[in-house]
């Protein structure tokens, strides 16, 4: 009964872990703004999704954000206590999303950065053609985590922020 | 005869303007960010010192993601200011090489150009900005003369004059978003492209050389939308009153996304004595234009503008004005550019000017320039095929 017991549980374990598997890099944007019109584009090449059977987990590496200035990358990268905190990353519940093709809708999902969570409503979309292509994105306020952003010579950086992702998986 | 061609090319090739729109490549649509004018060109910010030694300098080597701004982004390179106060000056120096006739090269004549000798100051407090820019010109720069003056269209030669081209002050409100001012200003419409001598900016006046006015003018910078709008007063540095024009200008530009701007401007304005005509003559001009940068080497600028010119007791005439230019940076800090362009001020010449620029930019030190301007340009005229001719200009610009 024991042995019958571990093994199903090894299964269901291993079952889980087969679910949905990333294909490609995929992408993140980052759109900021600040005083007096500036807008900022912050573009990630590579994102990384993980399914644990139970949430659907993309992450960004801080560093492969470039906003197409170095110094600002560098200011980014402090602004966020990168070396503390190298990533961020948003969890979703697989049961809160539909992984079908046509499928697209708001949902709620669990942004990590640096070093605070916070739920947050996020829009997605979703087109299948063998492997399933999903583009989402949220807005956020950098301020409820705990993030402190810099004035630069007279130029400010608003806390609010919109995050995308697209990214394919595949069962 | 000869001193006139040269006072007269001078005029065609005064450059003084330090705008890039180009910048859109680098997600700046904004060009308050950088400038002190809000709507662009001109005097830095000390934001806009750091960007320009960031995106803007040539390097040998990358730059290092955490390497802080150089000094040699500073006034004079070396000086560091106070923040309420900012102070820069703008050298333009060149050559233009015109063939004597025909396209050949040799033989050609070799034309010395001073383009501009400017200081600029701006004083910030608190939420007030106050801006002058100072400098030496010559004939072609009478508009924006305070001494001597000189009276427009009578031939006069008015030789080495004292400049103002902007005296403005302003206040800043809504988080900085609004800006209201009242003073001698650039007039807000389309593109504020480096090249004035470029028909859209030479046949609507809108140039920053010397076709400022004095007016009250209201700008606003968001993230999607920017614009302004003026109140034209007249141009108080040229006399009589007869000559001043009055009216309005306006452009207004909408971001589509961080790389695709699309804008609409609009100018009509009234002078007893249109400077060119002598005529009591109300002047039209209004357009589109739009800056889009499909890659982050490549930015497209575009403008056409409808012309019209009302005369009493004569038709009205009317014209257009259209620019395309492309903007490629080969590596950073260095650039060539491709540019077409036409035109047509509505009277009886056979066909239209066009015009076609083949350029370089190298940016090889903090806030210096060496720029190549190969220009070939069809000029219509009465009854004939038109005139062509070609032209090489050479530019070394610093910005202190």
């Amino acid at each position: 009964m024991f042995r019958l017991a571990l093994l199903t549980s090894m299964l269901t374990s291993s079952f889980a872990f087969a679910g949905w598997s990333q294909e490609g890099d995929g992408s993140a944007t980052f759109d900021a703004k600040g005083t007096m019109g500036l807008k900022i584009h912050g573009v990630a090449k590579k994102v990384a999704v993980a399914d644990d059977g139970k949430n659907l987990t993309v992450t960004v590496k801080i560093s492969d954000v470039d906003t197409d200035n170095g110094l600002r990358n560098s200011h980014m990268a402090e602004d966020m206590e990168a070396s503390k905190f190298p990533e961020l990353s948003l969890t979703v519940p697989l049961d809160s999303i539909k992984l079908a093709d046509g499928s697209n809708g708001t949902a709620k999902g669990t942004f990590t950065i640096h070093g605070k969570t916070k739920e947050v409503p996020f829009k997605y979309s979703v087109a299948c053609k063998g492997s399933c292509t999903v583009d989402g994105s949220a807005d956020l306020t950098l301020s409820d985590f705990g993030v402190k952003i810099r004035s630069y010579l007279g130029i400010t950086v608003k806390p609010d922020i919109s995050v995308g992702a697209k990214f394919t998986v595949k069962k | 005869m000869r001193l006139f061609r040269w006072c007269l090319l001078l005029c065609v090739f005064a450059l003084p303007a330090w705008a890039y729109p180009w910048m859109v490549k680098h997600g700046y649509g904004s060009c308050a960010t950088c400038h002190v004018d809000p709507s662009g060109s001109g005097q830095l910010t000390q934001y806009g010192r750091a960007q320009s030694d960031i995106l803007v300098k040539w390097r040998t080597q990358p730059r290092k993601e955490d390497e802080e701004v150089p000094k040699t982004a500073n006034f004079l390179w070396f000086a560091e200011l106070p923040e309420a106060l900012n102070l820069s000056g703008n050298f333009r120096y060149g050559s233009l090489i015109r063939p004597a006739s025909g396209p050949q090269f040799v033989g050609g004549l070799f034309i010395p150009l001073l383009m501009a000798v400017d200081l600029y100051a701006t004083v910030n407090a608190g939420p007030t900005v106050w801006h002058v820019t100072t400098g030496l010109g010559i004939r072609n720069a009478g508009q924006a003369a305070i001494l001597p003056a000189c009276t427009p269209g009578n031939g006069e030669t008015c030789s080495v004059q004292w400049l103002m081209r902007e005296v403005w002050g302003g206040v800043k409100l809504a988080d900085d978003a609004v800006m209201l001012r009242a003073g001698r200003v650039n007039l807000p419409f389309g593109l504020r492209n480096n090249e004035h001598p470029s028909f859209i900016r030479a046949y609507t006046r809108t140039d920053v050389n010397i076709h400022q006015q004095y007016g009250v003018s209201l700008s606003y910078n968001s993230e999607n939308l920017r614009g302004e709008v003026m109140g034209i007063v007249g141009n108080f540095q040229i006399a009589p009153d007869l000559y001043r024009e009055r009216g309005y200008s306006a452009f207004a530009e909408y971001s589509f996304s961080h790389n695709v701007y699309v804008g609409a401007s609009s100018l009509i304005t009234h002078a007893g004595a249109d400077i060119a005509s002598q005529l009591a003559t109300t002047r039209h001009a209004h357009g589109l234009f739009a800056r889009v940068a499909p890659t982050e080497k490549l930015a497209l600028l575009a403008e056409a503008d409808f012309l019209a010119w009302q005369t009493q007791g004569q038709l009205d005439r009317l014209g257009f004005a259209a620019f395309a230019q492309g903007d490629l940076t080969v590596v950073n800090g260095l650039h060539v550019m491709l540019t077409g362009e036409a035109a047509h001020d509505g009277t009886a010449t056979q066909g239209a000017n066009y015009a076609g620029w083949l350029s370089a930019a190298w940016y090889f030190f903090a806030h210096c320039e060496l720029r190549i301007d190969n220009i070939f340009r069809r000029k219509a005229t009465l009854g004939g095929p038109g005139q062509f001719e070609y032209q090489l200009l050479l530019q070394l610009h610093a910005y202190l």
